[in-house]
């Protein structure tokens, strides 16, 4: 392992890890909160909209990433929808992440006894207020474990977005790799760079489990 | 004492012969794996039209793999006892590196940087990169890449990407992991100009001709692609540059000479720089 070589090249692969940074930011905002959304539809109490939740999540987890940046990067313009391929990358991610996390809510909610809310609304409360304060702690609390696992999945995802030429981290390993032909170094490299990018978004979490902690009565 | 010390030098002796044997048998080079295994494996492109590609009958060709299957012909006695490999720009090199292919032929180019970790025969092609654009594009000449409102397309390689800072820095460049992803965002619009390797670019052109151009000129210096391996194995090196040398300028520069015509339409570089009569 030569490390003078990775210390030469460290600049390239830091820009590559910051777009990356940037690409993981935009899906994991873009998901959780499209994730919101979903979950909404899937347990909707209108058969269309619960019919439109179930469509999205079923077109979405079945086809692969690689398929959904290709058609936003390359098929939308041929109808006239220019994006950047940055934008392709972030939002190809968050449609299909957001399925995930949309299961991954439902189950949480779903997870919380109906005789809760039964007895916040008999106690007077408002459907949207027992929502907030009784179940969606409880339920947000049970999710965190397997939306962490989720969140770590987008960051790993972010490679793909190479394909569409944005310079993430993968791409400046390619071109690394291809101008040295040194694969192990830089290999060994970035496969450090993404474990402490994913580490990092591990970390928040463990950190959100710690002061958010699951009450077992 | 002195049976006991002959015993040890003896002993030490058959040591070192063993340990010799044992050295010389893990330095077997892969020549004697090829020969020994009937087969060659081949690391080759299957997205780089006309290189390397599956074709519309579903069978790996193009001019590389071709050049393959001879250079199986010439170390195995059969075109047909080859495995292909089948990687991306990105794989070919670790594909010889790890061992896991015997050599490679993927448009690679012969670079300085690049000879320090890998092992080249001398070139079995000339090539240059050619620039594609739309017909009708305000793109006319190689100058006019060098402007603000162009965003030139390529694949993700060192070459391409230095040309592109070199030749056409007020460009917005965009690397794409392979050749038909570039061509793709050429015909998508998602790229105003290609730049492409000269045998991939003519390709295209030749068959969407009514849609697109080469420019004149080529975009840099004229570079040379060779068979790779992984360095340190002379006797396998040797065979592999003397069969290219065969091929290209030597006693089977006929069979090289109709592969190249079948694929570019035209005649190879004459078999010899000079010639007695």
């Amino acid at each position: 392992m030569n490390l003078a070589f990775i210390l030469n090249n460290a600049p390239l692969l830091m820009e590559g890890a910051a777009m990356t940074v940037a690409l993981a930011i935009g899906a994991l905002l873009g998901a959780t909160l499209g994730g919101g959304v979903v979950a909404f539809l899937r347990m909707s109490r209108y058969a269309p909209l619960r019919h439109v939740g179930t469509g999205f999540v079923e077109i979405m987890r079945n086809t692969p990433i690689l398929v959904q940046i290709f058609v936003l990067y390359f098929g939308l313009p041929t109808l006239g929808v220019h994006m950047s391929a940055f934008t392709s990358a972030v939002l190809a991610m968050s449609l299909q992440n957001s399925a995930y996390i949309g299961e991954i809510y439902r189950a949480g909610l779903e997870s919380i006894h109906p005789r809760q809310r039964e007895a916040a609304l008999a106690l007077g409360m408002m459907p949207g207020l027992a929502l907030r304060v009784i179940l969606l702690p409880q339920a947000l609390r049970r999710v965190l474990p397997p939306l962490g696992n989720q969140l770590i999945i987008i960051v790993k995802d972010t490679s793909v977005a190479s394909t569409i030429a944005v310079a993430e981290l993968t791409q400046a390993s390619k071109l690394l790799l291809d101008r040295s032909a040194a694969p192990y170094e830089t290999f060994a490299t970035v496969a450090l760079i993404y474990l402490a990018i994913s580490a990092g978004v591990a970390g928040v979490l463990k950190l959100v489990e710690w002061r958010y902690p699951v009450r077992v009565s | 004492m002195f049976h006991r010390v002959s015993r040890l030098a003896g002993g030490l002796v058959a040591l070192a012969m063993g340990l010799g044997l044992n050295v010389a048998g893990a330095q077997e080079s892969r020549l004697d794996t090829i020969v020994k295994r009937d087969k060659v494996i081949v690391a080759v492109s299957s997205t780089a039209r006309p290189n390397g590609f599956i074709d519309e009958n579903g069978r790996h060709t193009g001019f590389e793999v071709e050049f393959a299957r001879l250079m199986a012909k010439a170390l195995v006695g059969d075109p047909d006892k080859i495995e292909l490999m089948t990687t991306t720009v990105d794989g070919r090199f670790p594909a010889v590196l790890s061992g896991m292919a015997d050599f490679g032929i993927s448009t690679a180019t012969i670079y300085p940087d690049r000879a320090v970790r890998l092992a080249f025969t001398r070139p079995y092609i000339d090539s240059s990169t050619l620039v594609v654009v739309p017909k009708g594009s305000p793109i006319k000449t190689l100058a006019d890449l060098d402007n603000e409102g162009v965003v030139l397309g390529s694949t993700n390689s060192a070459a391409m990407v230095d040309r592109a800072s070199t030749y056409a820095p007020k460009a917005k460049a965009v690397f794409f992991d392979t050749d038909s992803a570039a061509a793709l965002a050429l015909k998508s619009g998602r790229s105003t100009a290609w730049q492409a390797d000269s045998a991939a670019a003519n390709f295209f052109v030749g068959h969407n001709g009514d849609a697109f151009v080469v420019l004149d000129g080529s975009l840099g210096t004229i570079n040379n692609n060779a068979v790779f391996m992984k360095p340190g194995d002379f006797p396998l090196w040797l065979a592999l540059d003397t069969i290219v040398r065969e091929y290209v300028n030597g006693s089977r520069y006929g069979e090289y000479a109709a592969l190249y015509r079948t694929w570019f339409g035209k005649e190879p570089p004459p078999q010899r720089p000079f010639n007695q009569n």
